[in-house]
Formats: structure tokens, C-alpha cells, sequence
């Protein structure tokens, strides 16, 4: 059985790598454990919030299935940072996580070109340092030009309640103990990460009316650019989530626990993630914090179980119990899953280029969890990246890389490939420096160029984010063509939209940067843009806002780009730098970069080693120049 | 594998010792090649005898081997002090070539310490500065901040930067999170509080760059008042200069005088020295410019003269620049009769010359006021680089404080952000993670 790309593995990477190898036209096969469990959400029932759901409008963006499924799954959405600036608003659904695993299963069984087969990936087959193939637990022997390993918690998953450890790639699923071993035999470097999930209690034994509700917006924002925002808007059913706080007596019986917590006796040997801790280690780190926020949220649209995000734990299920009960309105819970830590291998991800194929195995790609990272974004983002990129390279072309100015996407990769991670990634805004060019709202624009070239993108979706961008242009032009003098008639127009009277000539791009210049003004100020809607005169509004910062971005990003052409002289001395630090040298003498440019993009080198690198050049150019 | 640099440390010229150092993987055998010895230990002096390849001996002189990374350029070091004179040293630095060391570049041991993280790019600038330096000031500071004193202040300055932009950021990126509910006043407290400290900083610096590169001295005064005779009084006191003719010392650049610890640098002395006529055209546009160029203004009237319309106008200018500039007033030709109304020279510093006293009087007076920027504890900012760096920080820090009020936090942080990679450029450059490190550290965070 012959395939043009096999992707193992049915999470959030795995389904936009499938779909992305089929819908370009190669034939795939998805492996997965259990078939039922495609597209499952382990750990809380949301989609998106912040940095994350820029990944999930860039995904979407470039053809990506995550914001269509969340959309028809979704029973709650959110804009994070309403009140805060665009650039860092984010949006967020909580879903009905039944619904998306069906949606999503629905989708990948009906996409032509994709196949899905439920069997476990036990080896890789490997010819002459290259992937062509994959046998599975049933001796089934599948080849392909390219394979995608998307295992998620699966690879020597252990799962931990207390003193209790199963192997399990997932609470009560079979654990992958074999694939492993394939990696090893490549001389992939493989490590051990931890995270964890928090217990699910019967919805029907909860006191909701002593915690505080916390509705989705009036006005509900779908994910994805190909919903209609409207009729979104008008149909969509929402529930609420609720709010509840531990306290002391929470704290002290943790405390009491510690003894007993995997976290801390050493049964646990993988890093978890600092940003997303468990209780246990909260309360330990944070002893003096008198309580910390619990958000109690639905899983089905049927809320007949929730989800206790913030009590995250791998603590014995009696002290799980009592934990729950100390907590106000789930004083006579009823647990119904234990929260529970599993521990998975992942390789470094510095093994891979930014295509996310591996250096040491030719044709092996590699997306989600297994690379270090944590979250369903996060995941998906590769899994397309890869998808694609699996595609690409059948067909000969070149790799399909987002720069770091261009896309949360291309931070996300270019972080992990150059500086490996020690323990599970997650995106955040602040990892993006030009994260004021990278809003949630433009990512179409963005982006959509690419996803259309793919064959990602729909024509019309295409021809839409095209209008929506001449638009915006065409908006930014009449801002940009206007400035003013202190005269009397403008003064009174000021006064007459409550803005604050000039004394200088200013430009109108300076006026609609102010806090107080609000989307209703700009219509005032600019008649003519009443025949632009809603949303593009918001975008407006935005891009004039920030202009100047943005203009500053770009200035750095010409400049780094100018600076990363420098050449490094032919047979340079990386030794005369050693100070960095010896593990950079050596990757410098191995790979001879041409560029500082080349230099940067070796995994391990860092933009203050690029930037000492530089300085070396420079000081070397001088002294020849005085010579 | 680092190649071994060689180099003679000391000056050129005769001095009854000299250093041949030597820096790299090969200094220790090197060095136990040139002495026959079977080992050194470190961080001690041995006294023994230096040969050449052919046996023949070279010298007998101390040799103390300091072991890498505990050492300057972080790398093996070595120093064979040997008697002074030209021929010795260079005939043992020739020794130590043949053995497979290189003729160290200008400044490379420095460099070397930079690259090797032994010293930061702060203390660099003050190595490569104090070797140059020009007065005990300027030696002084530098060697302050060649133990890193700048660095200690720059890394503390950008761990605070670092918080405050780790308290923004939490609070964008954790949006639901349960803060604290004063975070934002906190930072608006923390960031007023280092801003004042780095212009404090960089007011200290600018008033007493004298210190660094000698205080700039203007004498201003109507033509005829005697400027020139004061100058000429004023280099005297420092080397035998002797002339009645103006224009004697026109040739030099600069007109230098050293007084105690301090270095004067005269400020538009060609203008002192200008014919009558040329003055009266451009007299006090160019007097403006004497003072702004200035550390200490010295004006000089004329006491047998009653104040004319010309005296007045200097006297606003004084005036007018008495909060930024140390003046010195100076009523010369006391010896004559007194015509002019010195009421108003209680404001400055007041002095009386007469014509053949000395200018030791003003000396005195100018050493006073350069004795009184040396006490201030103040960081010192050494380089117009450093300067500009921590400028662009307080401007970046003061263009924060809008955003931050009107809760616009990525601006705020994108502000902040600028700041931060300002500072670390006097020291390091700026690592993105070590704001989500501090990030971690100081929240308990995450669902």
C-alpha cells in the first residue's frame, strides 16, 4: 500500500496535516490508535485566548480547519483584552468537546484524497538515512514519500494519579512504547516532558448559583474569516462559565499532601510547563497567594459535566476529592475523571529545519507535542506547517517558511527550531517582538495569499481578503493625504467630537492615534469612509493608531534584514569568538554559514550571539580597512 | 582551539622592567619551553632564567602564570617580567613568536576578555580609555568602572526594566488572570522612580564630563578687558609660555592646563585672542557660543572702566545661563581706580585681579569648583555611546507614560522594550527570554 504522505497520529496536528497533504492533491493516510478519539480535546474544553487565538485566525488564514471546527463547536466566545490594545486581543470559544471530535472525525473520513486507519505506528522504516515508510502494531506495512509524526502524549505516555502510574498516551488509551525506539536508531535526541489535566466533576452536584458567571460576549466573534460574521453573531447559543476560588483550607490539605504528590516525591522525572503549573506546585511556589481562580466550564453543550480549569493535578484521588469539596459550591461534588500528569518523550526540536522535517532523517516531518510544545494551537499551527512543507518537498519546491514579522506561526517555529525548548512551548504575545504588525484581525490579510496559493484558500475567500486589504488601503491613503492647522473652524470641529483642541499643525494620522479618537469620530472627521463597514473602518482606525510604532517595526525589521545579508568573511575564524559559548562555535565551524543571515537560522544561535557575531565582522572589516 | 597571542605589555621606551604577555591554549607550554621549567604554578612568581631556542640565555625574570578562565582574557595567561630596555623584551617576545605564538593586534587581550564574557562591552570602553587617559579624574573613573561599576549599575537598571515590562506583559498575556488589582500602580511608581534615577544619571554625567575629558573653560569679557593677558597668565601657571605678542600659541589646537587632579581645556581661545575690530562685529554671538560650549564661564570686567552697554549685555548673558553654567565673575585691573559697580557680583564667584598679580586667584577658584563635581557618588556614563544609550532610554521611558496611564499596554511595552535594549547595549546585548523568565518568577500563573 503506497501513500504520498502518511501522517500518524489524529490530535490537532495531525488533522491539519492530514487535510492540508490531501487537499493538495496527494494521497494520505492517517494512522491513529483509536479512531474514535480523533480530533479529541484532552485537556480543557476551549479553543484559542491569547497569542492563541492568533494562531488559530493565521491557521485559519492559510487553510487551516481548527477556526471552521471551533466555530460549529463552539458554545462560548470571548474577546481577551477587549478593553486593552488591538494588537493584543484575543479571542477565545469554549466548546462542546464532543461535537468537535465528532465534526472533526466527520471531516477527515468524507475528505477525498485522505484515508484514516485505525492502527498504532510501531516503526519507522528507514532506507539510506531517509523515512519511506511506517509498520504498525498489526504488521501492516504502509510506504510513503513523507511521513508526519504528530504523537502528541503518546510516545511512552505515563499516565500518574498519586502513586498510581498506567502507561496510557491518554487517560485509559494505549501508550505508543515502541515508535520511540525508531528515533533513538536515527540518533534523534529524545527527552521527557510532563504536563498535566485537571479533574472533571458531574455538572448536576455543582452549586452554581454561589460562583460568578461569566457570559460569553453579546455579540459573539466567529474564529474563522470564512464564517459569516453575522449571522454567527445573531445564531449563536452560549452558556456560561463560572468562576470559584480555593482557599486556605484548599491550600493547608495540599500542603499536608505534598508527600504524596508524583510532582514532588520524584516519581515524575519530565519538566512541566512553568505557565501552566499544577495546583500543587502553584500552592508550593506562591505560599503566601490566599487563593487562586478556578474557572468551572462546561465540556458539552448539554453541561452535564465540567471541566475545574486551575486545579490542575496529579495528587492521590482522595485528596482530589477533598480538594474539590473545600471549594465553595462544589461542597458535595461528585469527581467523575480524576485530574491526572502523564509524562511522553518529544524530540528537541532543534533537530528539525524550519520546514519541520528532520536534518538526520530525510522525509521525516515532524508537528505538535512531539516537538516540545503544549496546546491545541499551537499543534495545529504545525501540523500545516508540515502538511504543507511534506507537500512542497514531494513536488520539488521550496520550503513554505513565515518569518518572524510575519506570523505567531513563524515565531512559534523559528523559537522552536533554533532554540529548542526545555519545557512544553507555549505561544504568548510577548514572544513576538513585532507583535503590533501581528494582530488577530489582519491575519487574512496577512496570510491568505499564501493559503490560496496552496489551493488552501478558496478563490472567493481570496477575492474577499484582496477587497477587504484595497480597502483598508484606500482608507489609509485619505488618512495619510490630511493634516491640520490651529484654525478656528477645525478647532470647533474638535470641539464638536469632544476631542481636544491643536495648537500645531498636526496630522490626521496624530489625531486618530490619541486613546480618545473612537471608531464614531472617524466617520465624522472622514465622511467618506460612512461606504466603508464596519469592519474595515475599524482596521482603519487601527492601522492609523498604530502607524507610527508599526513604521518603527518595520524600520528595525529593513534593518536586521540588512544586517543578517552581512557577509561572514570565507574562512573565518569562529574560534576567535569562543566566548559565546562552545556549543555555537562548533555549530558555526560544522556549518561554515555564508551569512549572518545562514548564521542565525542554526538551531542554538541566539540574537544576542547573531548581534556579538556582527560586531566581531565589523571590528575585523575595520582593522583591515585601517591596514 | 584558540591560537596563542604574544605581546610586550609595557611601554616602549627605557623602564627598569618590562612585560611580555602572553594569552592562549599554548602560553603555559610556551612559557615552559622559554624558562626550562617543568611546571608553574599559579597565581605565583618564579624567578628564573629565560633562553632562547639555541640555549643561549636571554634574561633572568619573573614569571607568573595565570590559570584560564580565572585570568583577564579568560584563556591561559602568562607574564615574563624582565629587566626594561628595548632589546631584552623584544628578544624574548621573539622567542616566544618562534614557539608558535602570534603578535597579539592593538587591543586584542581586551578583546579577548570581551569575547570570553571575562569583561562586558562597558568595561572595554574604560580599559581602552584609561590607557589614554588624560588626567587623574578621568583614571579614576575609569578604573571604577573597569571593576565594573557601570555594569553593576546598567544590569540592575535593566533587571528593574525587565520587571516592570514582566508586569505588563503578565498582564496582557494573562488577561483572566487573578493579579494583583494595583499592578498598574506599581509599575507607574516603579517606572517614575527609575526614570529619575536615570536622568539623574545622566545629569551627573553631563556635569561632570569635566572629569572625563577636562572641564572647558571660556573666558568672555569686551575686547580690551584683558582676556587674552589672563589666558596667557592662566597656561603660564602651568608651562613657561611667554609672550606679548597675541597670537603667540594661535598654532595650538587646544590650549590645556593642568590643575591638581583635574584637566582644563580652554574654550575659543583664538576668539580671545582676536583683533578689537573683528570682536566688536561678532562679539557676542560668539561669546554665546563660548559659553555653551563651556563647563565654567569665566567673565571678566574691566574696573578702571564704568559698565558700558557692552558690559550689560554680558551681564544678561550671565544671567541667563547661571543655572546651567558655573560662573566666575573676575574684576581685573583692581589696581587702578575702581570706576566699575561690582554690586551685582555676589551671584557668582568674585575676584579680584590686578594686573600683576598672577592668576593663581582664579586658579584656585576654578579648582574649588572642579574639586566640587568630584563628590558625588553619581554613576559616571565614560562615552558619548553610553550617553546616547541611556538618553534614548529616558526618552523611551518618558514617551511610556501616556500608554501606561491610558492602559494601552503594548505600547507601553513596546516603549519599554526599546528602553531595555538601549541600556543593554552598554553592557550585553538584551535576550528576549529573560522577560518570561522574570515573568514566571514573579506571578503564579496559568489556569
Amino acid at each position: 500500500m503506497n501513500y504520498d504522505v502518511i501522517v500518524v497520529g489524529g490530535g490537532h496536528a495531525g488533522i491539519e496535516a492530514a487535510l492540508a497533504s490531501a487537499r493538495m492533491g496527494k494521497k494520505t493516510l492517517m494512522v491513529s490508535i483509536l479512531a474514535e478519539q480523533v480530533g479529541a480535546t484532552s485537556c480543557n474544553p476551549a479553543v484559542g485566548g491569547l497569542a492563541k487565538g492568533h494562531l488559530v485566525r493565521e491557521l485559519d488564514a492559510l487553510g487551516g480547519e481548527m477556526g471552521l471546527i471551533t466555530d460549529e463547536a463552539g458554545i462560548q466566545f470571548r474577546i481577551l483584552n477587549a478593553a486593552k490594545g488591538p494588537a493584543v486581543r484575543g479571542t477565545r470559544a469554549q466548546i462542546d468537546m464532543d461535537r468537535y471530535r465528532i465534526i472533526a472525525r466527520n471531516i477527515i473520513l468524507t475528505t477525498p484524497n485522505l484515508e484514516l486507519i485505525q492502527e498504532m505506528v510501531d516503526d519507522l522504516l528507514v532506507e539510506e538515512g531517509a523515512v519511506v515508510g511506517v509498520r504498525t502494531n498489526l504488521l501492516n506495512e504502509y510506504k510513503a514519500e513523507r511521513v508526519i509524526l504528530t504523537t502528541g502524549t503518546f510516545l511512552k505516555g505515563v499516565v500518574h494519579i498519586g502513586e498510581t502510574t498506567q502507561e496510557s498516551g491518554r487517560f485509559g488509551e494505549f501508550a505508543a512504547n515502541k515508535l520511540s525506539q525508531s528515533l533513538l536508531d536515527a540518533d534523534l535526541r529524545v527527552g521527557r516532558l510532563k504536563t498535566g489535566t485537571c479533574p472533571r466533576v458531574d455538572s448536576s452536584t455543582i452549586d452554581f448559583s454561589v460562583m460568578e458567571e461569566q457570559a460569553g460576549d453579546e455579540v459573539p466573534t466567529p474564529f474563522s474569516f470564512r464564517t459569516d460574521r453575522v449571522s454567527f453573531g445573531e445564531e449563536k447559543k452560549q452558556l456560561p462559565c463560572y468562576i470559584a476560588y480555593t482557599n486556605e483550607e484548599t491550600h493547608t490539605l495540599i500542603e499536608g499532601n505534598f508527600h504524596r504528590a508524583p510532582l514532588f516525591t520524584g516519581q515524575i522525572e519530565g519538566v512541566g510547563p512553568r505557565y501552566c503549573p499544577s495546583i500543587e506546585d502553584k500552592v508550593n511556589r506562591f505560599r503566601d497567594k490566599e487563593r487562586h481562580h478556578l474557572f468551572v466550564e462546561p465540556q458539552t453543550f448539554e453541561n452535564t459535566e465540567c471541566y475545574i480549569n486551575g486545579m490542575s493535578t496529579s495528587l492521590p484521588p482522595d485528596v482530589q476529592l477533598e480538594m474539590v469539596h473545600s471549594v465553595r459550591g462544589m461542597e458535595n461534588a461528585k469527581i467523575v475523571r480524576y485530574g491526572y500528569a502523564i509524562e511522553y518523550d518529544y524530540v528537541d526540536p532543534t533537530e528539525l529545519t524550519h520546514a519541520l522535517e528532520t536534518k538526520k532523517v530525510k522525509n521525516l516531518f515532524l508537528a505538535g507535542q512531539i516537538n516540545g510544545t503544549t496546546g491545541y494551537e499551537e499543534a495545529a499551527a504545525q501540523g500545516l506547517m508540515a502538511g504543507i512543507n511534506a507537500v512542497l518537498s514531494i513536488e520539488g519546491k521550496e520550503p513554505f517558511v513565515l518569518r518572524r514579522d510575519e506570523a505567531y506561526i513563524g515565531v512559534l517555529i523559528d523559537d522552536l527550531v533554533t532554540k529548542g525548548t526545555k519545557e512544553p512551548y507555549r505561544m504568548f504575545t510577548s514572544r513576538a517582538e513585532y507583535r503590533l504588525l501581528l494582530r488577530e484581525e489582519s491575519a487574512d490579510i496577512r496570510l491568505s495569499g499564501y493559503g490560496h496559493d496552496f489551493g488552501l484558500i478558496a478563490n472567493e475567500t481570496y477575492v474577499q481578503t484582496e477587497k477587504k486589504r484595497e480597502q483598508i488601503a484606500e482608507g489609509m491613503a485619505i488618512v495619510n493625504a490630511h493634516s491640520y492647522t490651529p484654525n478656528k473652524e477645525f478647532i470647533a470641529f474638535l470641539a464638536s467630537i469632544d476631542e481636544d483642541r491643536i495648537s500645531d499643525k498636526i496630522t490626521a494620522q496624530q489625531i486618530i492615534a490619541r486613546k480618545s479618537f473612537t471608531l464614531d469620530k472617524l466617520t465624522q472627521l472622514f465622511p467618506e469612509m460612512e461606504k466603508f463597514d464596519a469592519y474595515i473602518r475599524e482596521q482603519i482606525l487601527i492601522e492609523a493608531k498604530y502607524a507610527r510604532y508599526v513604521e518603527k517595526q518595520i524600520e528595525d525589521i529593513e534593518k536586521m534584514k540588512q544586517n543578517l545579508h552581512v557577509k561572514i568573511p570565507v574562512g573565518f575564524d569562529f574560534e576567535t569568538v569562543k566566548g559565546l559559548s562552545k556549543e555555537i562555535i562548533e555549530k558555526f565551524e560544522k556549518f561554515n554559514p555564508p551569512t549572518l543571515q545562514a548564521a542565525s537560522q542554526i538551531s542554538g544561535v541566539t540574537p544576542a550571539a547573531i548581534d556579538i557575531l556582527h560586531i566581531y565582522i565589523k571590528m575585523g572589516q575595520k582593522k583591515k580597512n585601517r591596514k | 582551539m584558540n591560537d596563542t597571542i604574544a605581546a610586550i605589555a609595557t611601554a616602549h621606551g627605557i623602564g627598569s622592567i618590562s612585560i611580555i604577555r602572553i594569552s592562549g591554549d599554548d602560553a603555559l607550554s610556551i612559557a615552559k619551553r622559554v624558562s626550562r621549567l617543568d611546571s608553574l604554578q599559579p597565581r605565583h612568581a618564579t624567578l628564573t632564567s629565560i633562553f632562547d631556542s639555541d640555549d643561549d640565555l636571554l634574561d633572568e625574570a619573573i614569571v607568573i602564570y595565570f590559570e584560564g578562565p580565572r585570568s583577564f582574557t579568560a584563556e591561559d595567561i602568562i607574564e615574563i617580567q624582565c629587566h626594561g630596555g628595548h632589546i631584552v623584551a623584544q628578544e624574548i617576545l621573539k622567542a616566544t613568536l618562534r614557539l608558535g605564538a602570534r603578535l597579539a593586534d592593538p587591543g586584542e587581550f581586551s578583546k579577548r576578555a570581551f569575547f570570553n564574557g571575562r569583561i562586558d562591552l562597558s568595561e572595554a570602553e574604560a580599559i581602552a580609555q584609561l590607557i589614554e587617559a588624560k588626567s587623574e579624574d578621568a583614571a579614576k573613573i575609569l578604573a571604577k568602572q573597569m571593576k565594573g561599576s557601570l555594569r553593576g549599575y546598567v544590569e540592575d537598571v535593566r533587571d528593574q526594566l525587565l520587571e516592570i515590562v514582566a508586569y505588563s506583559e503578565v498582564t496582557i498575556d494573562y488577561a483572566e488572570e487573578d493579579l494583583p488589582q494595583d499592578l498598574i500602580d506599581q509599575i507607574t511608581v516603579r517606572l517614575e522612580r527609575l526614570s529619575e534615577s536615570l536622568s539623574r544619571t545622566l545629569q551627573a554625567s553631563r556635569s561632570r564630563a569635566g572629569l572625563m575629558q577636562g572641564f572647558k573653560v571660556a573666558i568672555i569679557g569686551k575686547p580690551n578687558v584683558g582676556k587674552s593677558s589672563l589666558l596667557n597668565a592662566m597656561l603660564n601657571f602651568d608651562r613657561a609660555i611667554v609672550s606679548d605678542i597675541a597670537g603667540t600659541t594661535r598654532d595650538t589646537i587646544e590650549e590645556q592646563i593642568r590643575v591638581g587632579t583635574h584637566l582644563i581645556r580652554m574654550v575659543d581661545t583664538a576668539g580671545i585672542r582676536e583683533s578689537g575690530d573683528e570682536i566688536e562685529r561678532i562679539g557676542i554671538e560668539r561669546s554665546i557660543e563660548a559659553i555653551e560650549e563651556s563647563d565654567i564661564v569665566v567673565a571678566l570686567f574691566d574696573a578702571s572702566r564704568a559698565e558700558d552697554s557692552e558690559d550689560s549685555r554680558i551681564l544678561e548673558l550671565l544671567e541667563k545661563y547661571g543655572d546651567e553654567k558655573e560662573i566666575i565673575t573676575v574684576l581685573n585691573k583692581c589696581d587702578l581706580q575702581q570706576r566699575f559697580d561690582d554690586s551685582f557680583m555676589q551671584h557668582h564667584t568674585p575676584l579680584s585681579l590686578n594686573s600683576k598679580e598672577s592668576a593663581s586667584a582664579l586658579i584656585e577658584a576654578l579648582q574649588k569648583i572642579m574639586d566640587s563635581k568630584d563628590h558625588s557618588d553619581e554613576m559616571m556614563l565614560i562615552s558619548t555611546r553610553q550617553i546616547h544609550a541611556v538618553e534614548s532610554a529616558v526618552q523611551e521611558l518618558s514617551d511610556a507614560v501616556i500608554p501606561l496611564s491610558d492602559q494601552e499596554l503594548e505600547i507601553f511595552s513596546f516603549h519599554m522594550n526599546e528602553a531595555i535594549h538601549a541600556i543593554a547595549s552598554i553592557t550585553r546585548p538584551y535576550e528576549h527570554d529573560e522577560m518570561l523568565d522574570k515573568m514566571f518568577g514573579s506571578f503564579c500563573l496559568g489556569k
